[in-house]
């Protein structure tokens, strides 16, 4: 019986945890090539918003983990913190996620080497829950990227261009249609939160659909956007 | 002089009406006589409503509004028209939602807060709120209001509501305002309008397809 639970759990982890994050045909091109393709001078290149002046949006949401179905309002807000105690510093973004009636479901507040849970509602509160969530919903975020650590490829067939950065303990995926937005990225740090967010439905230069999907905990959560500022 | 003090009572009389004062323990009996009476002659509901969840700690507001329908013994249906459109109904345990023209629907046992937040409507339109051993209850009334202070007893409750605020209208005793206070201290506030009371209202409105 052990031996059977052992199977299948190492099987769930090659089916899914195990599958690759980097992007397939990646052929590598100088930092030089992928800056002429891509404007640099547009911050969407460190925003997976793919937006420049994002300071605070309103989405509907809808998240999936497992058997369970939440669906509300997310508020994303940009921080800028001045305190240098803080345990949070330079820029943040705070997301709310609430049901349709306002009441919290989460409330995080991520930043370049930051990442708090400021509240959760009882029945999400699993730390082996927020180990995985606290990476995927990082991706979610704009980060600054170590640009000495960051790589660029050229994708056959595609012909997205691709930049792979290293982040604190995970590794970052981004995919761009040129010059400037961002289709896709991906990232891990663990077998278990390997993660991908695809932007699409693009309005006015903003993907006005972002979904976030992990598939070994059967995480998918979804955002449309209502408003942004 | 006079003047200065005809101005201070003014003041302070104004003020006195506008602070919720509390109520003995005969009016508190009024007030839940007058709840279930309601409770037992309000067969549907048809109002507007304004919701806004204040975050208290990113010093925002989100601001909705729809319509809301309530039929007896146990459907509900909000209609969020505005800043989005998203309809909500609610029958027994069966939740649906249409968003995009997508419909699902799911238990509310499925989802913890769903399942209070409807037993909290519907408990405070049928009266049996105030009796619910889950909360201890605080009465006070304002001019227009006798107010109803639901405190959560059970731990699961308390880490997710701080209390519920009832505003009942003197006149008919329908609840005219809702909020829905977390331990955090955001809140959120839902005040009914333009309520109509017993027009019937078709069984479909609370089937979504």
């Amino acid at each position: 019986m052990r031996y059977l639970f052992f199977v299948s759990i190492v099987s769930i982890l090659l089916s899914s945890g195990c599958q690759p994050v980097k992007p397939p045909r990646l052929t590598p091109i100088s930092a030089e090539t992928f800056n002429t393709i891509v404007s640099t001078d547009t911050p969407s290149l460190i925003s997976p918003f793919a937006i420049p002046i994002f300071e605070k949006g309103l989405f509907k949401a809808t998240l999936n983990i497992g058997k369970h179905h939440l669906t509300g309002l997310a508020f994303i807000k940009k921080i800028q913190t001045e305190d240098t105690d803080s345990t949070v510093s330079g820029t943040t973004y705070r997301m709310v996620l609430s049901n349709e009636f306002g009441m919290t479901y989460f409330d995080i507040e991520t930043g370049n080497q930051s990442f708090n849970v400021n509240y959760c509602f009882g029945p999400l509160d699993k730390k082996m829950l927020w180990k995985v969530l606290k990476t995927d919903l990082k991706l979610l975020f704009p980060q600054e990227p170590d640009k000495s650590k960051e790589s660029f490829f050229l994708q056959d067939q595609t012909n997205l261009l691709v930049s792979k950065i290293k982040q604190g303990n995970f590794t970052r995926w981004n995919l761009y249609s040129p010059p400037d937005t961002l289709k896709e990225v991906r990232g891990k740090s663990t077998l278990a939160d390997h993660a991908t967010i695809t932007f699409s439905n693009f309005s006015n230069g903003f993907p006005s659909r972002i979904t976030l999907t992990n598939a070994l905990i059967k995480l998918k959560f979804s955002l449309s956007l209502i408003s942004i500022n | 002089m006079n003047k200065l003090l005809f101005i201070l009572l003014l003041f302070a009389c104004q003020q006195a009406s506008s602070q919720n004062r509390p109520l003995d323990a005969a009016a508190i009996q009024q007030i839940k006589q007058g709840v279930q009476q309601a409770a037992r002659t309000t067969l549907t509901i048809t109002s507007e409503f304004t919701q806004e969840k204040e975050m208290s700690i990113l010093n925002d507001k989100i601001i909705s509004s729809g319509a809301f329908y309530f039929k007896k013994e146990r459907s509900l249906r909000w209609e969020y028209i505005h800043p989005f459109s998203y309809i909500i109904t609610i029958r027994g345990d069966l939740i649906s939602i249409s968003n995009e023209g997508e419909v699902k629907s799911f238990n509310t046992q499925s989802n913890r807060v769903f399942a209070e937040v409807n037993n909290i409507i519907i408990g405070s339109v049928n009266g049996t709120l105030l009796d619910d051993n889950s909360f201890s209850a605080g009465y006070s009334q304002n001019r227009d209001h006798y107010i109803v202070t639901l405190t959560p007893l059970s731990p699961s409750l308390k880490e997710n509501l701080e209390k519920i605020i009832i505003f009942f209208d003197k006149a008919n005793f329908t609840v005219n305002q809702l909020e829905m206070v977390e331990p955090a201290g955001d809140f959120t506030r839902i005040t009914f309008s333009k309520k109509q009371l017993n027009q019937p209202i078709p069984d479909e409105v609370f089937v979504l397809r």
